[in-house]
């Protein structure tokens, strides 16, 4: 359990207290998080499903991809906030959950192609092959990080 | 707590209902069909209302923004019902009386009220909203209407399983 220590100390945070006392609070917070995520996916569906051509076609990608920066970073910021503020609850919960070293995992591989894709496109440096296998391993892993953080709260 | 009428109970007790309310593995599946469904609708309705509000894509046209995430939308919307109806079939009786549950349906028909109104009214004249020519003022009280609307299907459609 690599994360318990961390995920104890979050708990005892008045923040962490505030969300574990709480059923309200705890289902205000998932809220967030979901609105949150919905943010972030719409930004990475309208990027990614844009750089596949399959909306937003008469669009440059590379205008879509900027001007959904701030979108996909206010959502990013909402759903970790809110993250840790779900994991503070139940620290010991999501410390042995078998899925959340899979999210983590599965989030930060999607973050880093994300994160490239953009600063690569704003480059100008990749090839349409390259955008486009990129954009369609994008929306794989923020499924499978969808799915996989539905689960957490399942198993 | 009142009772739910017969007809709430008999949906609830047909053997289709029980099946999915009693499946290890239907009933998240559902509940996962209906989160990609959330994403779908809310993600795109958010870009559209954003870029009304002139708050992401500034430098793109509203009227080629909305008209091309529309089908994408529309999926979201087809999914959330079809998922959410059978949730919401599978556990009629014993979310009959549950508030959360019934503030969530006002406000789905009031954001879905609004979508109607705004694409039968000022919509209909967003080819030109270009350059130099605003977003004007009741399209974007319909956009930031919408954002509180459909952020309120989301939170009530999350506390319904906690009350």
């Amino acid at each position: 359990m690599p994360f318990l220590d961390f995920f104890l100390w979050l708990s005892q945070t008045a923040a962490g207290r505030w969300v574990g006392g709480s059923t309200a609070a705890f289902a205000a917070v998932e809220s967030l998080h979901i609105a949150g995520f919905a943010l972030l996916g719409g930004a990475v569906l309208a990027r990614n499903l844009g750089a596949l051509g399959l909306v937003l076609r008469d669009i440059d990608p590379s205008r879509v991809r900027r001007g959904l920066r701030v979108l996909f970073a206010t959502g990013l910021a909402l759903a970790i906030i809110s993250g840790a503020l779900l994991i503070a609850s139940s620290p010991y919960k999501y410390a042995t959950n078998a899925l959340f070293p899979l999210k983590l995992g599965l989030l930060t591989a999607a973050l880093i192609l994300e994160l490239g894709l953009t600063r690569l496109a704003a480059l100008g440096a990749l090839s349409r092959g390259w955008v486009r296998g990129g954009a369609a391993l994008s929306l794989l892993l923020w499924t499978a990080v969808t799915t996989a953080g539905r689960w957490i709260g399942l198993i | 707590m009142s009772a739910p009428p017969g007809w709430v109970e008999a949906v609830a007790a047909t053997p289709f209902s029980v099946a999915i309310r009693e499946s290890e593995l239907l009933f998240p599946i559902l509940q996962t069909f209906h989160i990609f469904g959330t994403i779908l609708l809310a993600g795109t309705i958010a870009i559209v209302d954003l870029r009304l509000l002139r708050l992401v894509l500034t430098d793109i046209e509203p009227a080629p923004l909305a008209r091309s995430l529309l089908p994408v939308t529309w999926i979201g919307f087809a999914v959330m019902l079809a998922s959410g109806g059978l949730l919401l079939t599978a556990q009629a009786a014993s979310l009959y009386d549950n508030a959360f549950m019934r503030v969530k349906l006002v406000l789905l028909a009031l954001a879905i009220g609004n979508v109607a109104l705004f694409h039968a009214t000022t919509f209909r004249y967003i080819g030109a909203w270009t350059g130099a020519t605003p977003v004007p003022y009741p399209a974007r009280g319909f956009a930031a209407a919408s954002l509180l609307l459909w952020t309120g299907v989301l939170v009530t459609g999350r506390f319904i399983a906690y009350f």
